[in-house]
């Protein structure tokens, strides 16, 4: 099944938490994302969050000049960031109960 | 911004994400780009695959891009305005112009012209601009650094070498030599193309040299070739068929390359040519007659008192 529907409501918080884990660049994020099974993950998708994230003020950004290729713009994430991404973790939690039990019998019987 | 190089298809990709980003206010769009920008670059170094494989199309891409950045969608779709479509040119012209010299690093034909390069600015800091010490007299295109033959194109053998062994290392460590090495054969185009221009003045004084050590055939005074010696006696009376030798006995002569049927010569009992006799007369033209044995500069004979000197040879 193509899950790219379903990141589209997570995208947010999947980058947040890859940035909370250590500061990235955009492709940096959208590699650790991928490596940990996001494989779906759209390039534009993630240069987009990240943009909007820091519109929002939930991530800070720098620039380190690289002497080998491009200019990187480095994203951490600020304290606004860490509120939301520990909200998120609240909803986060009853939200997949609530669909674990939706899927519980059907899973049992594709099984 | 920072210039990135970027390949001729990664550039068409941004320049149509740019396209498509038109409406927004240019700082928003050139932040947004800007990353694309990086990320482009990352990944066309990683695999061979299209872009449009990878990312999508550009305008999948810059549509998913608005809409995830939280930006309203296009508002004007359709045709780019003019000025839009102008600036992508620009930007693109631009970006090419500046991506040239590392696209140029990567061609052997830079690398055996930057190899020369060096060696040109070598011998042009070691001999002076425009000097026969930096370039070879026999073989214009040689710079030599005061080396001589086959030592100068050792040399600049050991610069195309270097020259391509730096270029290896740039895949490494190596790329800030390697591009020191580039900038420095870039300066050395200015000497090179100068030297083709005009070659060193050296060249110039050889040939004269060439020239001035040459034997003028017949008589030379001070340097310039006589054609004429006009003798007089002590009286001023001028003087026909003076025969002149050296101090060796050797015939002292006016020749010209061809003969000249219009020149008086003395001509001997056994039918030679004499060449030393002066003045040299002229006949007129089409007769054996000289119209004025007598013609010649006009000189002042001052009064003499020495005596004269008699002969006592017939």
């Amino acid at each position: 099944m193509d899950t790219s529907q379903m990141l589209k409501g997570v995208i947010d918080v999947a980058v947040l938490a890859v940035v909370a884990d250590e500061d990235g660049y955009g492709y940096d994020v959208v590699r650790r994302l991928r490596a940990r099974g996001l494989t779906d993950v759209a390039d534009a998708s993630v240069y987009g969050t990240l943009r909007r994230l820091y519109a929002a003020g939930a991530l800070t950004s720098y620039v380190v000049p690289s002497e080998e290729g491009p200019h990187r713009r480095y994203y951490g994430v600020s304290d606004l960031g860490r509120e939301l991404l520990g909200e998120w973790c609240g909803h986060w939690r009853s939200f997949v109960q609530a669909i674990d039990g939706l899927l519980a019998p059907h899973t049992e019987v594709l099984g | 911004m920072t210039t990135i190089a970027l390949t001729p298809e990664a550039e068409a990709f941004l320049a149509r994400v740019r396209e498509e980003l038109a409406d927004l206010p240019p700082d928003e769009r050139d932040e947004l780009l800007e990353d694309i920008e990086s990320h482009l670059a990352e990944i066309t170094g990683e695999g061979d695959a299209p872009l449009a494989v990878r990312l999508g199309s550009a305008e999948d891409f810059a549509h998913e891009l608005r809409h995830s950045a939280g930006l309203p969608p296009r508002s004007a779709p359709g045709e780019p305005s003019r000025l839009d479509l102008a600036r992508t040119r620009a930007t693109v012209i631009g970006r090419r112009a500046a991506a040239l010299p590392r696209r140029l690093d990567a061609t052997v034909f830079w690398r055996l012209a930057r190899g020369w390069l060096l060696a040109v600015a070598v011998a042009v800091v070691v001999g002076r601009l425009g000097d026969t010490r930096a370039w070879s007299l026999s073989h214009p295109w040689l710079p030599h650094a005061g080396l001589r033959g086959r030592a100068a194109f050792i040399a600049l053998a050991a610069f195309v070498v270097l020259s391509f062994w730096l270029a290896r290392r740039a895949a490494g460590n190596g790329v800030r030599i390697d591009r020191a090495a580039s900038a420095v054969a870039i300066v050395a185009l200015a000497p090179a193309l100068l030297h083709f221009n005009s070659p060193p003045r050296d060249h110039i004084y050889s040939y004269r040299t060439v020239v001035e050590t040459q034997t003028e055939p017949g008589l030379v005074y001070n340097g310039v070739p006589l054609s004429n010696i006009f003798p007089f006696d002590r009286a001023g009376k001028p003087l026909n068929d003076v025969l002149l030798y050296g101090s060796d006995g050797q015939p002292l002569t006016v020749a010209t390359q061809v003969a000249d049927p219009s020149r008086r010569y003395l001509v001997t009992r056994r039918g030679e040519r004499l060449y030393n006799s002066f003045p040299v007369r002229y006949f007129d033209p089409g007769t054996q007659r000289v119209a004025r044995p007598d013609a010649g500069p006009r000189v002042k004979i001052p009064d003499i008192l020495t005596p004269p000197l008699t002969t006592q040879k017939p």
